[in-house]
Parts: structure tokens; sequence; C-alpha cells
């Protein structure tokens, strides 16, 4: 990488689609300097920005709530230019984001390089709150279905700050990632959600108005989608998985009016942890742990058995 | 954990906004009714002790807290780190979330743990040597100097091309500006970013 600026799309709205990627990627900062420096203002970041900064409600008004609930597509080419123009409120409109923002930005796709950097982050979580029996002290699971009780192991704060040795694993992970990771990030590079239309991510599946035993069965309907390609290949599977965790996002993140309360915290839960397996195998396979067709046979077997629960779940609540 | 409102936000978002945000994250302030209901479930069972919820919601905005801390400053491999340490903060202070904003309190916690770390002296993160082989050739304020001085380097028309491109101006719009065609527009963005791109990894080299 030399400048992340050098990348951005001349066309209005490719531009604002890179933009969104920028403001939930790595690399927001490195623009935000770059967008500085190139227009010859100081590089401004935070606290740190002068004062007499112009503040985003001096120079642009009235679309925040518009960019957290629909992303920066609905901006005409004024407010794009005004955000430009003022690269410092781009951080700080990344933190309105990541607090206010809608599930629109959950859809927006996160580099490979970040989704290893997060399987990284969660894997090493999970190492410092290693799994034990049930007897187990400090992590306990209120929810009777979940499969595993978890002590803390490691919670003290020296503890959270020496961690070389996981720093060593670390380093030597990335090191075996390397080849993997270039493949990975142009297959995600390329991967725009708006185009997705297959799964949960069908237009029609939350569209629908079903009472709850049909609208479950329209799930399983959708999940069947999986089977329709079968790629071979490390990128496309990894960009197949990705694209039903998309969806099984945005059925999370959904109102899910038409179920009831019960029936809607039974699929979001399922949901989440479906998403949490498909998750692991798109790291898996981007880390070169596993073939491609092993972690294909996983992700049937999961889709599978995801629909087995969707159709009994619609026999209950019919 | 503290909760504290946003950075610089006084400068860049609308004042009632700002006021909206320093009322200790009232429940409703996501732009989406039902994202703030399986975030306060969740949060509700995580504060209860819930291992399950702690899971998702660690699978859910990990991605976030990571790129919060980049946004921030801080480099990958520590961001990393202390997207760690955020969420051990998250599963020790479970029962200091009141009810609201998941996310906000969250985001809180990363900002105090960003501020925590950049306040302290910093020990070399990398343990051996060939770990260095995995770093970025140069580091941020380098690439900035050296985009900085190949600015400089460029000729005007190209300089003046790509200020007016990453100032957000249309193709259309930067041609009227100089009354050059939007093929000469298109051309110059281009070849001044080539230029800009080639002189950049020269320096860097």
């Amino acid at each position: 990488m030399t400048l992340v600026s050098l990348e951005m799309p001349l066309d209005h709205v490719a531009r604002a689609r890179w933009l969104e990627r920028q403001l939930v990627g790595l690399y927001l900062s490195e623009l935000v300097e770059e967008l500085d420096s190139v227009q010859g203002v100081r590089a401004t970041r935070g606290d740190n920005a002068s004062s007499d900064a112009p503040s985003l409600d001096a120079i642009c008004h009235d679309w925040l709530d518009e960019i957290l609930r629909a992303g920066l597509s609905a901006l005409s080419s004024d407010d794009l230019r005004c955000l430009l123009s003022h690269p410092h409120c781009l951080i700080d409109l990344q933190d309105e984001i990541f607090r206010r923002g809608g599930p629109y930005w959950d859809s927006v796709v996160r580099s490979a390089e970040h989704t290893r950097a997060v399987a990284r982050v969660i894997s090493g979580v999970e190492q410092t709150i290693a799994p034990e029996g049930p007897s187990g002290a400090g992590f306990k699971t209120a929810d009777s279905t979940a499969a595993t009780t978890f002590p803390v192991r490691h919670v003290s704060d020296a503890s959270v700050e020496h961690r070389q040795s996981r720093r060593t694993w670390t380093w030597t992970l990335r090191a075996g990632l390397a080849a993997a990771s270039l493949a990975a990030i142009l297959a995600l590079w390329q991967l725009n959600p708006t185009d997705v239309t297959w799964g949960f991510n069908r237009p029609d599946v939350l569209a629908a108005r079903d009472d709850p035993a049909q609208f479950f069965n329209t799930l399983a309907d959708a999940a069947e989608d999986w089977f329709l390609e079968r790629p071979r290949d490390r990128e496309p599977l990894i960009e197949r998985l990705n694209q039903f965790s998309a969806g099984c996002s945005k059925l999370i993140e959904s109102p899910l009016e038409t179920l009831s309360a019960e029936d809607r915290q039974w699929l979001r839960e399922r949901c989440g942890r479906w998403k949490t397996a498909i998750d692991g195998l798109s790291a898996q396979l981007a880390a070169g742990q596993s073939p491609p067709q092993t972690i294909r046979d996983a992700a049937d077997d999961i889709i599978r058995r995801l629909q087995v629960a969707l159709r009994e779940r619609s026999r209950g609540a019919a | 954990v503290t909760p504290t409102t946003g950075t610089g936000l006084r400068r860049c978002l609308p004042p009632t906004f700002v006021d909206v945000r320093a009322q200790a994250y009232p429940a409703q302030v996501s732009s989406t009714p039902g994202l703030v209901d399986v975030d306060h479930e969740l949060a509700t069972r995580l504060r209860a002790g819930d291992a399950a919820a702690f899971h998702q919601l660690l699978g859910k905005y990990s991605s976030n807290v990571l790129a919060r801390l980049r946004a921030l400053g801080i480099a990958l491999e520590q961001a990393e780190d202390l997207t760690q340490e955020t969420w051990l903060r998250v599963w020790q202070h479970r029962q200091s979330f009141l009810d609201g904003n998941f996310r906000g309190w969250l985001m809180t916690i990363a900002g105090n743990v960003a501020r925590t770390h950049q306040r302290k002296p910093h020990l070399p993160l990398i343990d051996n040597a060939d770990a260095f082989a995995a770093l970025p050739p140069k580091m941020t304020s380098d690439r900035v100097d050296a985009l900085r001085e190949c600015l400089a380097d460029l000729d005007d028309q190209f300089v003046d091309a790509v200020r007016d491109d990453y100032a957000g101006l249309t193709t259309e719009e930067i041609a009227r500006k100089n009354n050059i065609s939007l093929d000469t527009v298109a051309s110059r963005i281009h070849r001044g970013r080539k230029r800009l791109k080639d002189c950049i990894q020269r320096r860097l080299s």
C-alpha cells in the first residue's frame, strides 16, 4: 500500500461507496492525512483538530441522519464534496456511524485484511477466556441452549498488558497468512453487497409479510440458494460464505415484525450462531487452514441443519 | 468505566445532536429501532453474565472497535491488542452497563483504552527480528512527507487536477473551472495520480 487516496474512484456513486468502505475500514486515519496533505490543510484529527476548523454543521447540514440510515449514496455531489474537503470530520463521522449507524453500515463490506484481523482478535479473546466445564466460575451461560460454559482465565489489568506470547503467535500466524491475504483482499474488494440477491439477501425474503409458519419456510427456501453455486476455489468460496454471512446479518437486524417476540428472539439467536459458524469457516479458508472442499462440505452441513431448524420452527408456529 | 461523550464532535456535528449524545446513552439513539432492540436484548443478557450474548456482541462489533482504534492513529498490531483489551473490559465491567446504547458504551470503552494506551510510554511490540519483515515499509508520517514532496515536484496542471479531484469536484466542475474538456480533466487526474504514485513508491523504497 502506498496511498489510500490514490484508489479513490472518479465517479460520484462509486466514490460514495468507496468512501463508505473507508469509513468502516482500517485506513481511515491514513486517508484523512492524505486528503489534508493534498488539500494543503494542516492534518487534524480528533481532539487535536484546530478550534477554528469549520464544523460539519456549518458547512453541510441536515444529512447526518440520512447518512447513518442509508450511507453516503444518498448524498449529492455537493454534500460528498463537503465531506471530502473537511477530512477531519470523517473521523467524527465514523464515531457517529459506529455509535448510531443503522444496519446499512453493517452490510458495508470489510476487507479481507480487516476480517482476518477480527478473527485474530476473537481468537485472542477466546484464548484469554478459555472454555471449561459447567462448574466454571467466571463466564457462565444464562442461555440453556448455549453449548459451552466459560470461566474467565486472565482478566486482570496486569495480564492484559503482558501478552507477549500472544503477539508471538500472532506474528507467526500473519506470516502464514500472507499469501492468502492478497487473493482474499482482492476477492472481497470486488464484492458489492448491494448486488447480492440470493439467500437471506433476496429482496423478497425480508419484505415477506407471511404468517410466522410461512415466514420460516420462506427462510428455509431462501437458504437453499446456497446450493445453487458450488465454487471450488478458495476466493470465490470465501466470497460466497461472506455473502451468506451478510444475509444473516441483515436478517438479525431486521425488525421481523411478523414474528412473535419469542420467535424473533429464537431466530436472531440462531442466526447469530449460524453467522458465527460461517464466519469461522471463511476465516479458516482465508488462513489456508483447510482445503476449500472441506470448508464447503462443512458449510453445506451447517446450512442443511439450519434449514431443518427453520422448518421445525415453522411447524411449531403453525 | 466512565462514559464520556465523543472526541471532536462539538466541532463537527450540530450542537443539538451533541446535546442528545451527552444524555448518558439514551436507549433509542439508533436510527434503526430494530437494531437497538437486538443490542439491548444482548446487552441485557451480557450484564447477567451470559457468555452466548457476549460472543454474539464480540462477533458483531469487533470490526468496528478495531476500525475505530485504527482511526485514532493506532497501528494495526497494537489496535488488535487493544481491541482484545476493550472486550475484556466489556466483560469485566458488564455490570456497569446501564440501560441504553450498547454501541455507544462499547465505543466509549474503546476510546478510553486508546487514551490510556496513548498516554503510556511504549515498549516495542515486536518480539523478534523476523517479525519486522511483516511491518509496512514506512510509517504514516513518511508516507505523508513523501506525498507532500511529490506534490511539490508535480507540474501545476496535475497538482490542480488532483487537488480538485480530492476536494470532491466532479470532472464536469473541474472542466468548467479550468475551461478544459472532460477528457483533458480525466487525463490530468489519471496522469497526476500515476506520477504521484510512482514518485511516492520511489521515495518510500
